[in-house]
C-alpha cells in the first residue's frame, strides 16, 4: 500500500518536490475516507483543509446563483486519484470556491492549509514549486468554470 | 511616462518583489502600445509573452460551443489596469487557452514567460512570492468570471 508520502509524491500538487520536502508535508498529512455522497467542504464556506484523492472520484460543483448554496448546482469538473481539491485553503483565499462532493467511496489525504502555508514560507524552496503547481491547477480549472458557465449564460 | 519598473512595482503580480527583484524582470520586460479592438493574442497560438496592464481593458474571449455546428466567440472577463493576462506563457503551457484583444487603446508590458520562468527558478525565494501572487490572480478570475457570466 502506498505510503502517504508516495501519494503525495504522484500528486498534481506535490509532483516535482524534493523527498526532503515531501516527508515535512507529509508530516502535516492525515489519511481519512468517505462514502458516498460526502460532502468534503461546500462553496462559500470557511477554508481549513486541502485534498489530495488517493482512491475514487469527487464532484465539483458550482452554484448557479450568485449566492453560493443557492438554487441549481453544476458538476465543473469530477477528480480522480492524483488530483486536489480545497486548494483555497492554502491560496491565501477564505471561502472554497466550490462544493466537492464524493461520487464514489474516496480515501484521502488532508492537509491543513494554513499548516502547509506556514511551511511554504518557511521554505520558499518547497513553495515556489508548490504555488506553480498550483497555479497550474487552478488556472484549468478556472478554464472549465468558463465553458461551464458560459453554457448557462443568456 | 511610467518606467517599465514602475508599472510593474503596481501589477498585483510583481507588487511583493523587492527593488532589485523589479529590475530584474524588468529586464524581461518591454513596453507596448495597441490600439482598440486589436488582438494582442488568440485562443490556441502558440505562447510567448505574459502581459501587465498599465493603462486600458483587454477583454480575456473563448471560442464556445453554442450548439453542435455554431462556434461563438464571447468575452468571459473584462483585465483592467494592473492585472497580468497570459499567464499560460510562464506556467510552461505549449498554448494560450483563450483570446485577448483591447477594448480600448492599451498600454501594457509584455515579459517573455520562458525567461521569465528561468528567472524565478534562479531566484525560488522570488519564484515563490510571484506565484503566489499569480494563485490569487487566478483565484480572484474565478470569482469575477461567476459574476460576469451568472449576473
Amino acid at each position: 500500500m502506498a505510503t502517504i508520502k508516495e501519494v503525495l509524491a504522484s500528486s498534481d500538487l506535490f509532483k516535482g518536490i524534493a523527498d526532503e520536502g515531501l516527508k515535512k508535508i507529509a508530516a502535516l498529512a492525515q489519511a481519512e475516507s468517505y462514502e458516498v455522497g460526502a460532502i468534503l467542504f461546500t462553496e462559500g464556506s470557511a477554508t481549513r483543509d486541502v485534498y489530495i484523492i488517493k482512491e475514487g472520484r469527487v464532484a465539483l460543483d458550482l452554484s448557479l446563483s450568485p449566492t453560493p448554496g443557492v438554487g441549481k448546482q453544476t458538476t465543473v469538473e469530477t477528480l480522480s486519484n492524483g488530483q486536489i481539491c480545497g486548494w483555497s485553503a492554502v491560496g491565501g483565499t477564505a471561502v472554497y470556491s466550490m462544493t466537492a462532493r464524493c461520487t464514489e467511496p474516496v480515501r484521502m489525504i488532508a492537509i491543513n492549509g494554513e499548516r502547509l502555508r506556514s511551511l511554504l514560507d518557511e521554505n520558499p524552496n518547497i513553495g515556489y514549486r508548490v504555488m506553480e503547481n498550483m497555479a497550474k491547477i487552478i488556472s484549468s480549472r478556472l478554464r472549465n468554470i468558463r465553458m461551464t458557465l458560459r453554457v448557462f449564460h443568456r | 511616462m511610467a518606467s517599465t519598473k514602475e508599472i510593474l512595482a503596481r501589477s498585483e503580480l510583481f507588487k511583493r518583489l523587492t527593488n532589485e527583484e523589479l529590475e530584474k524582470v524588468a529586464g524581461l520586460g518591454r513596453q507596448e502600445i495597441y490600439p482598440e479592438e486589436f488582438t494582442i493574442f488568440s485562443e490556441s497560438a502558440m505562447t510567448g509573452d505574459l502581459y501587465i496592464v498599465d493603462a486600458g481593458k483587454v477583454a480575456v474571449e473563448m471560442k464556445l460551443s453554442v450548439y453542435p455546428g455554431l462556434v461563438q466567440q464571447a468575452t468571459v472577463e473584462v483585465v483592467l489596469e494592473g492585472d497580468a493576462f497570459g499567464w499560460s506563457a510562464v506556467l510552461g503551457s505549449p498554448i494560450y487557452s483563450f483570446s485577448a484583444k483591447s477594448v480600448e487603446p492599451v498600454r501594457l508590458v509584455a515579459i517573455d514567460g520562458e525567461r521569465l520562468h528561468s528567472l524565478l527558478d534562479e531566484n525560488p525565494d522570488m519564484g515563490y512570492r510571484v506565484m503566489s501572487a499569480l494563485v490569487e490572480v487566478v483565484s480572484s478570475s474565478m470569482r469575477s468570471v461567476k459574476r460576469t457570466l451568472l449576473a
